[in-house]
């Protein structure tokens, strides 16, 4: 058994090193729908929509606190030595991309909590009086509420680039080793959360406002999901073999079909016509976009772990 | 270039599915721009109020026979790599049963569901997990089921081999009933629809 852990030669090591299972493309793309909501809903507080009860404001960022909960719980699960968790928070290592993340996860916290105070939800006032009083004082202080919205906005574009960047500084994976992947993971992120609140929102803005941005997005994702294969098939022969796994190799179909064609191209179609009201506005387009963001999550992180120096097995 | 194409390894399996979504993309569009999004023009086949479902359908297939007769008799087409599904009679025959039933109840078929879906109809949602929910009662079931579901399997069976007579033969055949059909559907339409609007009035 020592032998064959030390020689490599086994199923959780090689052919296709699957050491990750589903606990961590769930948590990118939570981490990802979080960042995105945390940039729309902190743009949002900036733009002073949560002097009224809109959505954005008002509930979007309770709703990321319990996703990101949710999130860091299937972190939480992937972690080998569950109980030495702690451990992470005694140390600083700069080169460190997990040392960099567990650190913003901290800070996405308190972020979180202090947009939910701009505005406490009627059902939850009165509760837990510290809450009351430091939200009475944020509303006292317009400039204060104009700061969590860009602190907001930051935190969550911090938050968003660093579930690709966790991927990327991973060179030992030639699908992972590429400097767009936390673009495309950022805008993947933004895109699933303009489709969150496109889908959930009962506020006419702000379900226009966040279709467009969503095509926005979408277009915008195609052209980068573009520079990451182009820059990937400009690369060493292990690069080429790596995109190959995305564009004609064992990834092909649920690439195509479920990330490109089914999470980007056909809500898009769907979402232009709705925003030139061609057509009413259903769920059925965001819904498309969140399930290819997450799929998209899957395939990159399976796919990437299939990718490797020595064969990039085809 | 000789056709089905994947049996003569034009593509291989990641590749087939990328077709199939395409084609199914296509598919999926007719029938919507059909009037298939909606489950009450489904329903109202089975009233015999609105005969388009039988219409389009009958169309299609029709379409397709004739496309691939007249195609395999110019020898683009090798009719005997076309996948064609084992028959199991009883089984097939509870089984079309449960689906009609299921269709008439909910006012689509499992293509139709997705169609009406993907324009947001929330009641094709539904019947959607309707279909999974039942996909896994019968994934589950399978034990109980199986004997009867592999019962009274007759192999690839088809008209021109079960009659005895030449495929150009069935196909004539088939085209003159759809004639048929089509002048019969027209006719109880306009009866039905008649003596609807006159129970209205």
């Amino acid at each position: 058994m020592h032998e064959l852990t030390t020689t490599r030669m086994n199923p959780q090591i090689d052919p296709t090193l699957h050491i990750w299972g589903w606990e961590i493309p769930v948590y990118l793309f939570l981490g990802g729908l979080v960042a995105g909501i945390m940039i729309i809903s902190g743009y949002f507080i900036f733009k002073e929509r949560y002097k009224h009860s809109y959505f954005s404001c008002f509930w979007l960022p309770h709703i990321s606190l319990l996703l990101l909960s949710a999130g860091m719980f299937a972190l939480f699960l992937d972690l080998e030595h569950k109980l030495y968790v702690w451990r992470l928070y005694t140390a600083f290592k700069i080169s460190s991309p997990m040392s960099w993340g567990s650190w913003i996860l901290i800070l996405v916290y308190p972020t979180l909590l202090a947009t939910t105070l701009t505005r406490i939800p009627p059902a939850f006032q009165n509760r837990i009086k510290v809450f009351d009083k430091i939200s009475t004082f944020i509303n006292q202080h317009p400039t204060a509420v104009k700061n969590i919205g860009v602190l907001s906005m930051i935190v969550g574009a911090i938050l968003g680039m660093y579930t690709g960047v966790l991927l990327s500084a991973l060179g030992a994976r030639p699908l992972w080793s590429s400097a767009v992947l936390w673009v495309l993971f950022l805008t993947s992120g933004l895109s699933a959360a303009a489709a969150f609140v496109h889908m959930i929102t009962d506020d006419v803005y702000e379900r226009e406002l966040l279709a467009k941005a969503d095509n926005g997005f979408l277009i915008f994702e195609l052209f980068v999901f573009a520079q990451f294969i182009i820059g990937l098939l400009s690369s060493t022969q292990m690069h080429q073999n790596a995109a190959h796994l995305l564009l004609n190799g064992p990834y092909a179909a649920v690439f195509w079909v479920f990330v490109v064609g089914m999470g980007i191209i056909i809500p898009l179609i769907i979402q232009l016509l709705a925003v030139n009201h061609k057509v009413k506005h259903t769920p059925i387009a965001p819904i498309m976009v969140i399930v290819g963001g997450l799929i998209l999550r899957f395939v990159i992180v399976s796919a990437g772990q299939y990718s490797h120096w020595a064969s990039a097995g085809l | 270039m000789n056709a089905p194409f994947f049996k003569f390894g034009l593509f291989g399996d990641e590749a087939s599915l990328i077709v199939a979504f395409i084609i199914g993309i296509g598919f999926g569009f007719f029938l919507e721009r059909a009037g298939f999004g909606s489950g009450r023009k489904l329903a109202a086949q089975f009233y015999f109020t609105d005969m388009t479902v039988f219409k389009v359908m009958f169309t299609a297939i029709v379409t397709a026979m004739l496309g691939l007769f007249w195609l395999s008799v110019l020898g683009v087409v090798d009719l005997s790599l076309v996948y064609v599904s084992q028959t199991y009679l009883a089984p097939q025959i509870v089984g079309g049963l449960i689906l009609g039933v299921g269709f008439v109840i909910g006012g689509y078929c499992p293509g139709t569901s997705c169609v009406s879906a993907a324009t947001g109809r929330y009641d094709a949602m539904i019947y959607i997990l309707g279909i999974i929910a039942g996909v896994f009662v019968f994934g589950e079931a399978y034990p109980l089921l199986k004997d009867f579901y592999s019962s009274g399997a007759m192999g690839k069976v088809t008209l021109p081999e079960l009659f005895g007579v030449s495929y150009g033969l069935v196909v004539f055949l088939v085209v003159l009933m759809a004639v048929g059909g089509f002048v019969g559907a027209e006719w109880v339409e306009k009866k039905l629809a008649a003596k609807v609007k006159g129970v209205q009035q």
